[in-house]
């Protein structure tokens, strides 16, 4: 029960910045994304954001290896570092995390099947582009049962991510 | 054996698929399909094999044998004008592996089409396929398969902007087994925004779920309405923004005692939150009330029925960078039964630079909360106090040292006294080198646990090594963990577990070609060991056809050799040219003392006499012919965005004033301040392109590997595709 548990934070734990999609801080219902026009050619994004003007899909390839750095942060410290400032009710989820999870448990990427860029802009003065990626993530729960042994917990979650590029991909 | 002969099968479909997109994308002619768009995606081709000994129940890997697939991921983008575009995702592996998907064969993962048009009367943005929808958290947040509308009218006279989305899809994940009559959900959502701080939305979402006499469930169909509103107000000293829903749901649900128990039922949902910040000081501040009753389960939304909380946050920043934030938070759930749980917690964080003045350079983060637990029925009766500390500070020597330490004290109430003490201690530290021409960085770590008063007890020791390593299109990869579990109770087992993973990739123009090799050891004492290998070989090949070069073709810009003499001009210097002839015209123009680098040489030597900047030229060659000639423009400041643009515009116009307007112009992003990155990510890309009677004349600003930023032409016989950026000559830097 408890790595059940466990598995449903999971899920929760590696959905980074939901909120993000629709470009507002805190805000939990939708903001106007606004269709592109002759009369309104910017979209509603965050503060200090311009909006591209030709999306670029991110591959499979280069989210792969963002989604395994987020992976190997579940039930550490990082965690916390890796949610999105408003991502909802974070701190009850690390706390459990914390309290629920035996220190040893880890996390396995097995694969990252559909990958999807939901949205894309430029953020910052500096003109970082950030992507927000829906990325289906198979995943395994591992850990060593002081009574049962070595247990594995397969699971299939769907991760909003929001990607911030300033480097060449990886 | 029909399961591998399925197996066979499928493989036989991805060698196919394979080549047909790398016969498809790998020249970009006008025979391709969809001549107009512009078109990216990759493939990769991986082929693996799992073993394991020993015990295999405690594997990771599951599933021995030849595991294979082929994904791919395409993108197709047509922009008719910056008002009407079209975008096209198509996700989906071809799969005969136990590890990739739950399903084998073809299966199809994400399959998404968008229309935006804003030219029209009416705005529309039109989704089909997999989308994100998201109303608001009390009502419908999720991917979905099927169709989304949203219509945006013109802003009325007031200013007020508005949207009206019509979703109707399916949260069902797969597309191979898509059966959307069995779980649909649809809605629909107003928004209004005034763009000055006032937002308001009505929402309505219905759901139907039919019944499973297997999973022994019933139908379940359900309707959730919510009014949500946020308003900004602007004080002389405050910025406070107010925001909450209102929601009800009426119809099935899941049930809490029985799936009879979910049928005909009614919920509500509240949340209001206020949020805000000082204008004169470094504050911010957050309070914040949920309330969801037990039959609130919205099929859509993402909140915990039966939980009602009130928390508090605030932060302040110091003017050194470093933020200190606390919360105070009580939940409460299960609060419509007679055995609630309550949650109360406060703490605090300190994050961002640290000890500046006595210990300069640390980074980092300090949290530490108290937390009690304790429901109704004294099953749950808990005090949880934990910290946590994580810094990290550049080292002499080039390292870069990082400390990492979890401390966590369970005070448990309950009769079965489940006390546990944890203190978790990990230092790691970087160190970059160069060795054999490869860039590196290795990073040894190790890691102390200790587990007291609880059940438990025990003491862990893992060290850990890390190293990678790039030289030009080489890259490796090895990571060692060992873990040793030594606990101390009576029939404890203790377990050290090895783990070791070697990763190498090449990469070759838009192929990148890879080994991959794990190996998981585990040995329990006592107990039966277990020895698990995972070996993995992979081919990507990444593609990007821009329309603009799909619909024009390669093909026309053939020709004859070259004929007549030999000048000091790159489209003399043609590939064919001999080297002899090449370097008797340079000299005869006053040009020599080429230095030689392997299969080039290279002259200081100012070919474009109207461009200040150094320039090289080369010619590149294979002992006997010209396999093409370069000429390589650095930049006078490196990081000044001006200079590049300025410095490309000047050898554009030299170049169009030489040979004439070009035949094709490709054109990516803006410079910006950040033009070394862009140029890196292939976010700038700039190629102009003349035809000769050999080959073509590109000027443009190439990635290189060594991330160095510079312009370059090249007359060669061909090149990649504009966006295949990564064209320069690497040898010379």
């Amino acid at each position: 029960m408890k790595t059940r548990t466990l598995l449903a934070h999971c899920a929760l734990a590696l959905a980074i910045s939901l909120h993000s999609i629709c470009g507002v801080e805190a805000r939990q219902f939708r903001q106007l994304r606004q269709i592109a026009s002759p009369t309104t050619n910017i979209a509603t994004l965050p503060a200090n954001a311009r909006p591209v003007s030709q999306m670029h899909p991110l591959s499979r390839e280069q989210v792969a290896p963002l989604v395994e750095k987020v992976i190997s942060a579940w039930n550490t410290a990082q965690l916390g570092d890796m949610l999105g400032t408003e991502f909802y009710d974070s701190s009850r989820l690390t706390d459990a995390v914390n309290r629920l999870a035996t220190r040893d448990a880890t996390l396995r990427l097995q694969s990252v099947q559909g990958v999807q860029t939901l949205q894309q802009y430029y953020d910052g003065e500096d003109g970082k582009l950030v992507s927000i990626v829906s990325a289906t993530v198979r995943t395994q729960l591992e850990f060593n049962d002081p009574q049962n042994g070595f247990q594995r917990r397969p699971g299939v979650n769907e991760y909003i991510l929001k990607i911030t590029q300033t480097a060449p991909p990886p | 054996m029909i399961r591998r002969r399925a197996d066979r099968d499928v493989m036989l479909r991805c060698a196919v698929a394979a080549g047909a997109l790398y016969t498809a994308f790998a020249s970009a002619d006008d025979q391709v399909p969809f001549p107009g768009w512009d078109i990216n995606g990759s493939n990769t081709l991986r082929l693996e094999s799992y073993d394991n000994n020993g015990d295999k129940s405690a594997s990771p890997y599951p599933f021995d044998g030849g595991q294979y697939y082929d994904e791919y991921g395409l993108n197709f983008l047509n922009n008719e004008t910056p008002y009407d575009t079209w975008r096209l995702q198509l996700y989906g592996v071809f799969n005969a592996s136990d590890y990739r998907s739950h399903d084998r064969g073809v299966v199809p993962e994400r399959m998404s089409l968008v229309h935006e048009k804003g030219d029209g009367d009416l705005p529309y943005r039109a989704e089909l396929g997999d989308y994100f929808s998201y109303y608001s958290f009390l009502t419908l947040q999720r991917s979905l398969k099927g169709l989304q509308i949203e219509l945006q009218p013109h802003a009325d006279s007031a200013g007020w902007q508005h949207s009206i989305v019509l979703t109707s899809g399916t949260p069902i994940q797969s597309w191979k087994n898509f059966t959307p009559h069995e779980d649909a959900v649809n809605g629909a959502s107003w928004l209004m925004d005034n763009g000055h701080g006032s937002s308001y939305a009505l929402n309505f979402v219905a759901s139907h779920r039919s019944g499973n006499a297997v999973l022994g469930t019933l139908v379940r169909d359900q309707y959730t309405t919510s009014l949500a509103g946020e308003q900004e107000f602007l004080g002389t000293a405050q910025r406070v923004t107010v925001e909450g829903e209102a929601a009800y749901m009426w119809g099935d649900d899941d049930g809490v005692a029985g799936v009879n128990n979910g049928q005909d039922r009614n919920g509500n949902g509240f949340f209001g939150e206020i949020r805000g910040q000082d204008l004169h000081l470094p504050l911010d501040y957050r309070a914040r009330v949920e309330y969801y009753t037990r039959d609130f389960q919205p099929r859509g939304g993402v909140i915990t029925p039966d939980r009602r909380s009130v928390e508090f946050h605030a932060g302040w920043r110091f003017d050194s960078g470093l933020r200190l934030s606390g919360r105070i938070q009580a939940f409460e759930d299960a609060f419509q039964t007679k055995n609630s749980l309550d949650t109360h917690t406060v703490g605090f964080n300190l994050s961002g630079p640290m000890f500046r003045g006595t210990l300069n350079g640390v980074t980092g983060s300090m949290d530490f909360y108290v937390q009690t637990l304790d429901n109704d029925n004294n099953t749950i009766d808990q005090r949880v106090v934990n910290s946590t500390i994580n810094l990290s500070k550049p080292l002499p020597g080039d390292w870069y040292g990082r400390l990492a330490v979890f401390l966590q004290d369970i005070d448990d109430h309950t009769p079965t006294n489940a006390d546990l003490w944890t203190g978790q201690y990990q230092v790691s530290a970087d160190h970059t080198f160069v060795l054999a021409g490869f860039d590196g960085t290795i990073t040894p770590g190790i890691m102390y646990r200790n587990l007291r008063n609880g059940p438990p007890k025990a003491d862990d020791w893992s060290p850990t090594l890390a190293l990678r390593m790039n030289r030009g299109p080489h890259a490796v990869g090895f990571n060692y963990g060992f873990l040793t579990q030594d606990r101390h109770f009576v029939g404890a087992t203790d377990i050290d577990t090895q783990t070791v993973a070697f990763d190498y990739r090449y990469t070759l123009r838009q192929n990148t070609f890879g080994v991959d090799f794990n190996l998981f050891d585990r040995n329990p004492n006592p107990g039966r060991f277990t020895d698990a290998w995972r070996t993995g070989i992979f081919w990507t090949y990444s593609f990007d056809r821009p329309a603009n070069l799909a619909a024009r073709g390669y093909e026309a810009i053939g020709g004859a050799a070259p004929a007549g003499p030999i000048s000091a001009d790159l489209r003399s210097l043609a590939p064919g040219v001999t080297l002899a002839d090449a370097t008797q015209a340079l000299t005869s123009a006053g040009i020599s003392g080429g230095s030689p680098q392997a299969n080039y040489i290279v002259y200081e030597y100012p070919l474009l006499r109207e461009i200040e900047q150094r320039q090289r030229l080369v010619l590149m060659h294979d002992g006997v012919q010209l396999t093409g000639s370069a000429l390589i423009i650095d930049l006078d400041t490196v990081g000044n965005v001006d200079s590049l643009a300025q410095t490309f515009e000047h050898v554009r116009k030299a170049l169009i004033q030489h040979y004439g307007n070009p035949a094709n112009n490709f054109e990516d992003g803006d410079f910006t301040p950040s033009f070394v990155d862009d140029v890196n990510s292939q976010r700038l890309i700039r190629v102009s392109e003349w035809i000769t009677p050999t080959g073509i004349l590109r000027l443009g600003i190439p990635r290189r590997l060594d991330g160095q930023v510079r312009i370059e032409i090249q007359h060669q016989r061909s090149f990649p595709l504009p966006r295949e950026t990564l064209w320069s000559i690497e040898a010379v830097r």
